[in-house]
């Protein structure tokens, strides 16, 4: 092979292809330890959920397997959304559209904001529908930072649009 | 060009070569061409059909797993309370990571893949095969 044939390619192509693959490593590995630490969460909050399932909801603890399949396996551990079922003192319990219950810890320091207004949790209504933004405790339980009350969505018929949600 | 590769052409330009064998050779090229595309319209055809079969409910999946898991949700708070989220800028991170259907979005995007793929592979032997059909009428 010519020599000059050779340093040309090495000038042109070869550098650039090991940067692009060091690159494309890079970027796997940042992917993959995100990944880790996300599944770690996760799985971490899901047994604790599971485990304090009896102080935070009910004395029956639920069968895991069921409505948690494919993306569902593992329970959100940085928030919960759906309808409020619960407000106990400065617990709610939000059950999210498969059906699992979380409890959500108010505490001084959360944001609670339905339209542009802030509010308390007294304010809160059962069957709201909210979404929540915190970090997950020991007991199993979210502890919110920020909660936003969302509005009741119109069916076509016009039932559950609410003037009290306005 | 060097000095052999000339010689081989002027001896070339010397062989003289039966009538119509030339317009035999490329028929049969051209036959064997449709008979090559025909086969690749033959195997990408279901493909396409199941791609584009199975397109519509893995997009259902996908949307689905977006409203359930509460991505859509969490997203919309990035518009709604814009300047809240930028000091829950991690929280929200970890949330919506945690809260995407990778499944869903990775089936889905198979799917779509592939449909585009054999979509663009059946375009190609379409256009392939009226060329050649230009071809042979033109000659």
């Amino acid at each position: 092979m010519d020599t000059k044939k050779v340093i040309d390619f090495l000038h042109k192509r070869f550098f650039l292809i090991i940067a692009l693959v060091i690159f494309c490593l890079i970027v796997a590995l940042v992917i993959f330890k995100a990944g880790m630490l996300i599944g770690e969460r996760k799985c971490g909050f899901s047994v604790r959920w599971n485990d304090n399932y009896h102080q935070n909801f009910a004395p029956r603890r639920p069968d895991m397997r069921q409505g948690l399949m494919m993306d569902n396996d593992l329970l959100q551990a940085s928030g919960a959304n759906g309808q409020i079922i619960k407000i106990d003192g400065n617990t709610l319990v939000v059950k999210s559209p498969i059906n699992i219950e979380k409890a959500v810890l108010v505490t001084d320091k959360t944001i609670i904001m339905r339209f542009k207004d802030t509010i308390m949790i007294k304010d809160l209504l059962v069957d709201e529908e909210v979404v929540v933004i915190g970090e997950p405790n020991e007991a199993g339980q979210i502890e919110a930072k920020f909660i936003r009350v969302l509005p009741k969505r119109p069916s076509i018929s016009g039932k559950g649009f609410s003037p009290r949600n306005f | 060009m060097n000095n052999n590769d000339l010689q081989l052409l002027n001896e070339s330009l010397l062989v003289e070569t039966p009538t119509g064998l030339s317009e035999k050779v490329i028929a049969r090229i051209i036959k064997e061409r449709r008979i090559f595309i025909f086969r690749r319209i033959f195997i990408f055809t279901p493909i396409l059909l199941l791609a584009g079969g199975f397109l519509m409910p893995a997009f259902n999946v996908m949307t689905t797993a977006f409203t359930t898991s509460g991505f859509t949700q969490f997203f919309s708070l990035l518009f709604s309370d814009f300047s809240l989220m930028m000091s829950y800028g991690k929280n929200l991170g970890s949330l919506l990571l945690e809260s995407l259907p990778v499944i869903s979005l990775s089936l889905f995007l198979a799917v779509l893949l592939v449909f585009v793929l054999s979509l663009q592979a059946m375009f190609k032997n379409v256009v392939e095969i009226l060329n050649l059909h230009a071809k042979f009428n033109h000659n």
